[in-house]
């Protein structure tokens, strides 16, 4: 990170120690804790054998996108606030990480049932509340699964444009305030960013949802003529692509190249820019790649030959990525950090594509007895992107909450700022 | 920071290192390509 | 300042071209060049023959009677994922159901004159509701067939509960009937054939299959007599089911005839394949039988597709029923595609398309 930077952050700042001293050791036995940990909480609350069964699928995926943005304001927006940096460095990291994840969890909850489904569902836009899609005559099952794909894809363009600031931007022009003032403000602003791109991205999916078609409510999916669906997945799959691309700049890639401007905004810009054409290089590519495999999508069709699918399966394939890469970032220490930065980053490129293409093949071969899906790549009731932000959101708990302890924890005598 | 980077930028090499690398890169793609045409 | 040529700058320069050169090959390869490198799919359609006529009979398209009903079955249980065989489904109670049972069945009666003149009879599906399947069957006639062994082979389309739970309504009079499974039959599926019964879904088979039972692989179209073919497509499906055939019939001087159950690998691919792998294959005449868009009554932008492009194919009549949904019907007429009316009797809901007892004829 350069020393003339704007604005850092506490995960930036705090000094690890390893408890584990060999790094490969270390790196496989977190891995598979975490795995360990994901697959507990995938029986317990999605899968469709265990207990609570949530992969309906969307209303479990929706909690699973919302524990992923408010660990993000958390850690990147709000820097822990209200707890000291002081009891961060000082507080066990289980009763710490226990402390936070209690705060995720509780404030996720507080996000669906209070403000989608009982404020902004009820007072603004009804297909955001489960309660109020049923007055309406629909379906119990299908009033809750139309009302968490609309909250989840609030989640999922925040977790694109939420951390750009902090990441890109380092916070300027607030980079001066001080918390919770710079977190307030960098979240009004992502979230009415957020706020405005769901509309033109998401809303005119939900013109087309009902029926009657709501022509006075929402524009046409604007995007038909180039990309032969209706569906809002079009636009899913590259903002997919976008947070992948934000969050692999973040971490293997070290913020290069954007970090080479020397100045704000200019390096946010350029930021923003560059994630934008790794975004769509990515999603071009992976709808190329399907193509190739599969055969060119069909209009109208169903299942792996339908446009949307494939456009939102680019999504899914740039989370199995992103999957690999903060692997190797939290659990192997992003491997090599030994060559200049440009050859480090090409083999920690060259891991990440190798490795996704092997998660890739063990998910699809080994989901159904893991995970209780149905085989295939293609099904109507399922998402990878459920599970694999799921395994995400525990490496985060794990890393950013917890200082990945037992692995590692925070050096005692460094003072923080 | 930035100095390093500057620094290094007028060494030789950077430029034809660039060229080179970009041939390696499409051949890694092409090579890709053809992966994907086996797996179909 | 000196310029010195440096190892050290030369490898890093060819680090960032190598990525740059990858991911600039993968973008301009993926949008600039991508009609150039997309491989070509060789043809090879296959001639199935062709029959003089066909008379498609719904002997009954309603699966089920309350969808909110069948809707929180699959909710309490977990969802769409959950195993059909472990979901306990409401058999009583239901007011708009069949003497307060929500389940009914889907079953097909098909004749197909070959050329020579002889008349092939098939059975296909067998419904959900051994009850109520009893009933139809009675009904149509096709009971009696059955015990007289007229009907010359049964085919499941798919493993699913309306298709194929109520199996002794079928072995309960013929039951060594030559029957037809796609590929992707669970254990679970063979088991009940054999008379295993599942408490917890309240299904049973007291008259186990004895006769032969043929599993019909993907990827190559099965023509059993000329001018009748059937195609299995590996769709992946809800309710742990994976697997669907359905038939392709070719009939003189009018086309190609799909008819299938649910159609869960979708209307526009199965014609799509249809197309490429049977000679004749544009020329699509009719299509029958369930198209599973919206069974629930629910909805997908993706299904606005679906219709957009339904016009394309020329079809010239649209025998869809059962989990096509009636909000698609309504859309599809909208739309000006040509859907057959029916007469809305024996619990069919709506006259808007071919209901219980109905025909469709094409000769």
């Amino acid at each position: 990170m350069s020393a003339n930077a704007l604005d850092t952050l506490w995960l930036e700042e705090r000094s690890l120690t390893n408890l584990i001293k060999q790094p490969a050791i270390r790196g496989i036995l977190d891995t598979l804790l975490a795995f360990a940990v994901f697959m507990g909480l995938w029986w317990v609350f999605m899968d469709p054998r265990g207990v609570l069964r949530w992969y309906t699928p969307q209303y479990g995926y929706m909690y699973i996108r919302w524990l992923l943005i408010v660990a993000i304001w958390q850690a990147y927006i709000f820097n822990f606030w209200p707890f000291k940096l002081t009891w961060m460095e000082k507080t066990h990291p289980l009763k710490k990480g226990l402390i936070l994840i209690a705060i995720n969890f509780v404030v996720t909850g507080l996000l669906v049932w209070v403000f989608y489904y009982n404020i902004f569902g009820r007072l603004a836009i009804p297909y955001f509340s489960w309660p109020e899609l049923k007055k309406t005559g629909l379906s119990d099952f299908f009033s809750r699964e139309y009302s968490s794909l609309a909250i989840l894809m609030m989640a999922a363009i925040a977790s694109w444009l939420s951390p750009i600031w902090p990441a890109a931007f380092e916070n300027y022009p607030w980079h001066n305030l001080k918390q919770p003032a710079k977190g307030f403000t960098v979240f009004a602003v992502t979230f009415l960013l957020t706020t405005y791109a769901y509309l033109i991205f998401m809303h005119p999916h939900y013109r087309v949802l009902f029926y009657p078609w709501q022509e006075y409510t929402a524009a046409f999916p604007w995007w038909y003529d180039s990309f032969h669906t209706l569906s809002g997945n079009f636009n899913v799959g590259w903002i997919m692509c976008a947070t992948v691309s934000v969050w692999l700049l973040e971490t293997i890639m070290e913020r290069y190249p954007f970090r080479l401007v020397k100045s704000q905004p200019w390096r946010g810009l350029t930021g923003f820019a560059f994630i934008l054409l790794l975004a769509w290089i990515l999603f071009f590519t992976f709808t190329f790649m399907q193509d190739m495999v599969w055969g060119p999508s069909v209009e109208g069709a169903k299942r792996l030959m339908a446009p949307d699918w494939r456009y939102l399966h680019n999504g899914e394939l740039a989370v199995i990525l992103l999957t690999v890469a903060l692997a190797l970032y939290f659990y192997f220490d992003n491997w090599p950090r030994k060559f200049s930065t440009e050859v480090n980053l090409l083999i920690r490129v060259a891991i990440t594509i190798i490795g996704a293409w092997g998660i890739h093949w063990l998910y699809y071969k080994y989901s159904p007895q893991l995970l209780g899906t149905q085989s295939g790549y293609s099904h109507p009731q399922q998402f990878p992107m459920a599970p694999v932000i799921l395994f995400i959101n525990v490496m985060l708990y794990h890393n950013w909450f917890m200082d990945g302890w037992p692995g590692k924890r925070i050096k005692q005598d460094l003072k923080v700022a | 920071m930035e100095e390093d980077v500057k620094e290094v930028k007028k060494e030789k090499g950077w430029g034809s290192g660039i060229l080179v690398g970009l041939l390696v890169g499409i051949v890694l793609f092409m090579l890709t390509y053809q992966l994907l045409l086996m797996a179909k | 300042m000196e310029k010195d040529f440096s190892r050290r700058s030369f490898i890093k320069g060819m680090a960032v071209g190598t990525m740059a050169g990858y991911f600039g090959a993968a973008g301009l390869s993926s949008t600039v060049f991508k009609s150039q490198l997309l491989p070509k799919e060789k043809l090879n359609p296959v001639d199935i023959g062709q029959v003089k006529s066909l008379k498609i009979k719904v002997i009954s398209e309603t699966s089920w009677y309350d969808n909110n009903v069948f809707l929180n079955d699959v909710k309490k249980a977990g969802g769409l994922l959950v195993n059909q065989y472990e979901i306990p489904w409401t058999r009583e109670g239901v007011k708009a159901g069949y003497l307060g049972d929500n389940l009914g069945g889907f079953s097909t009666y098909i004749e197909a004159e070959l050329m020579d003149g002889k008349v092939i009879k098939i059975l296909q599906d067998t419904g959900w509701n051994p009850h109520w399947m009893d009933k139809r069957f009675k009904e149509e006639g096709i009971a009696e067939k059955l015990a007289r062994k007229e009907i010359d082979f049964q085919v499941i389309t798919h493993e699913h509960i309306d298709h194929f739970f109520g199996i002794e309504s079928t072995t309960r009079h013929y039951p060594d009937i030559p029957m037809y499974v796609p590929k992707g039959f669970y254990q679970d599926g063979f088991d009940l054939l054999k008379g295993k019964s599942f408490p917890k879904a309240n299904v049973k088979n007291d008259h186990p299959h004895k006769g032969k039972v043929t599993v019909l692989d993907s990827k190559q179209v099965n023509v059993l007599y000329p001018g009748i073919a059937l195609m299995t497509f590996d769709v992946p499906i809800i309710l742990r089911v994976f697997g669907e055939q359905a038939f392709v019939f070719n009939v003189k001087d009018k086309g190609i005839v799909l008819v299938t159950g649910c159609c869960h690998q979708g209307i526009i691919s199965y014609m799509e394949e249809v197309r490429k792998k049977i000679l004749g294959g544009q020329k699509i005449y009719a299509v029958q039988g369930g198209l599973h868009i919206s069974p629930f009554e629910d909805w997908d932008p993706q299904y606005d597709d679906l219709i957009m492009a339904f016009n394309k194919y020329g079809v010239q009549k649209i025998g869809c029923n059962h989990c096509t949904g009636f909000i698609t019907a309504e859309k599809m007429i909208k739309a000006g595609l040509p859907v057959v009316k029916g007469t809305a009797r024996h619990m069919s809901k709506r006259d808007i398309y071919l209901g219980n007892g109905d025909e469709l004829v094409i000769a």
